[in-house]
């Protein structure tokens, strides 16, 4: 092509014109395979895979899978990937979000389930939703990222036709409490159970942990995630508090994961006497019912979430950043121990981007040494410690996507990561 | 250089171009540095700065759901709630070991 001196001018006067649009708009890209699997078979089945015709072979999956079970067919270097088993696959999505070409798509959708649910009158339509959602719900319609859409969110589920929008943060308050209360029986011997704990709120490290660690367990907290309280207290608690059956409860957790879904389906998640969470959407997902239903963020009244269980602290908002559930633990411990108020309540030194940060705190007459990794691929050497027993922490907070839940598999595509958008 | 009317059209055009887009290629090298994913983390640690309430324990609707259902922390109530125990799946691992799957 001859390029005349008139065709440089027009492009250069097109492209700040084209860079004014905003680049967050399209990036809900979800694909929906209606299918959701039967709570007998939420371990065999997939929940991320690889559409063979549109895998370039560029292998940034592999890079970023924290298992190694997405390679290429005959572990060559110019074969497609495929996750190979679902079994070594902890459902974080992370493949999902860095893959250039949009290759990677999810396998279990709960959307035309929720649409039944909504459109059906005798059910009492619960949203529970999770902290890290907020600072990423508003990108696909023209928010900056990290701007917290809670009120213009709640709006929308209301409009959308949810009965009720109860807040994830406040069950991670409780979280808080319960699992501070534990490590701190834990440190002063009250009750029979090893140091270090671990966190327990990430599905992915979960999965990891009794898959490839099992050994491991007894360390984890016994605390169910945010999401597994408030489903139990949502159709006991709650529907005792609002006065309607939970037999007509449906619970839908709003999450930015993946592995969120494979946790909603876990049989042993049914302490209410029903099934706690009965369907699991993430941000994407979310944002693409918002947009099939016509309701902008962006020209929408605000509104809060309803009371009962939707109180919230700054210590749960930053449940959804690396260190977030560490720094909050260490709020709660300080002041459970010593009697005193904090004074001091931001720790600095958990927060960061390094894959493995550790801390010393004094915390009363005790000294607490933490450790949070970001990213399961670090979490490696830190295992191998605690197995041969040389670890010195108490307390180590993991979290499977790199940065923590905000940069989760289930949050809206980073147009700078994907060419297809 | 010879100044004659269009090299003088030329370079102006040419200057204003790069003035008025000098925000969107400043936009880019900003971006590099600036990921989305330290974006959305900024955003959460502001937030949690301009919250009145910074400390679990403040919130007052966990200290209302301890006083009237759940008692007090890890209670018999809260351990049939909101604990839990965990499976082990490493026979799974070692199928899959076993198969030259995984190492």
């Amino acid at each position: 092509m001859n390029v005349t001196r008139k065709d440089l001018l027009k492009s250069t006067f097109l492209l700040p014109l084209l860079a004014s649009c905003n680049r967050y708009s399209k990036t809900e890209g979800i694909t929906i395979k209606n299918y959701v699997p039967s709570v007998d078979e939420y371990d065999k089945t997939f929940y991320v895979q690889v559409d063979q015709s549109r895998c370039h072979a560029c292998h940034t999956c592999t890079e970023v899978c924290p298992t190694g079970i997405i390679d290429g067919k005959d572990k060559k270097s110019t074969s497609k990937h495929t996750v190979h088993h679902y079994d070594g696959c902890v459902n974080c999505g992370q493949c999902l979000i860095n893959c250039p070409y949009g290759a990677i798509q999810e396998q279990v959708s709960f959307i035309t389930d929720i649409e039944d649910a909504i459109n059906d009158k005798r059910k009492t339509v619960v949203a529970m939703v999770a902290p890290a959602v907020r600072y990423a719900i508003g990108e696909p319609f023209g928010f900056e990222p990290g701007y917290n859409a809670m009120p213009q969110m709640t709006a929308a589920l209301k409009q959308l036709g949810f009965d009720i929008v109860w807040d994830n943060e406040f069950a991670a308050d409780l979280t808080i409490i319960e699992e501070g209360t534990e490590l701190i029986q834990r440190i002063t011997k009250k009750v029979d159970k090893p140091l270090p704990q671990f966190t327990s709120c990430c599905p992915g490290w979960i999965k990891y942990v009794e898959t490839f660690y099992p050994e491991l367990i007894p360390h984890l907290s016994t605390c169910k995630s945010p999401i597994g309280m408030l489903g139990a207290l949502a159709k006991t608690y709650g529907a005792k508090k609002i006065k309607k059956d939970p037999k007509d409860f449906y619970t839908i957790s709003i999450m930015p994961c993946i592995a969120k879904k494979f946790e909603g389906l876990r049989p042993e998640l049914n302490a209410s006497g029903y099934r706690d969470i009965d369907a699991t959407i993430n941000t994407r997902e979310l944002a693409y019912m918002f947009k099939k239903n016509n309701i902008d963020l962006k020209n929408i009244s605000h509104e809060n979430p309803d009371p009962v269980l939707g109180i919230s602290t700054g210590a749960a908002t930053i449940f959804g950043v690396t260190g977030g559930v560490m720094e909050a633990a260490l709020r709660f411990a300080y002041e459970a121990v010593t009697g005193k108020q904090l004074t001091n309540i931001e720790f600095e030194s958990v927060r960061g981007e390094q894959g493995i940060r550790e801390a010393s705190i004094p915390v009363g007459g005790l000294t607490i040494n933490v450790c949070v990794i970001s990213g399961l691929k670090n979490a490696k050497p830190v295992i191998e410690m605690v197995k041969n027993g040389t670890s010195k922490y108490h307390f180590i907070e993991v979290m499977t996507c790199p940065g923590g839940c905000v940069n989760g598999g289930g949050q809206p595509l980073d147009p700078d990561n994907v060419f297809i958008l | 250089m010879k100044r004659t009317r269009r090299s003088f059209l030329l370079l102006s055009t040419m200057s204003i171009v790069l003035i008025s887009s000098f925000k969107y290629i400043s936009n880019i090298f900003a971006s590099t540095y600036t990921t989305i994913k330290s974006k959305r983390t900024k955003g959460v640690y502001t937030y949690d700065k301009s919250m009145p309430l910074r400390k679990s324990q403040d919130n007052p609707q966990i200290k209302v759901i301890y006083k009237e259902y759940l008692e007090h922390p890890n209670s018999h109530l809260a351990h049939k709630l909101l604990h839990t125990q965990y499976i082990d799946r490493s026979a799974k691992y070692k199928a899959l070991k076993e198969k030259g799957i995984l190492q």
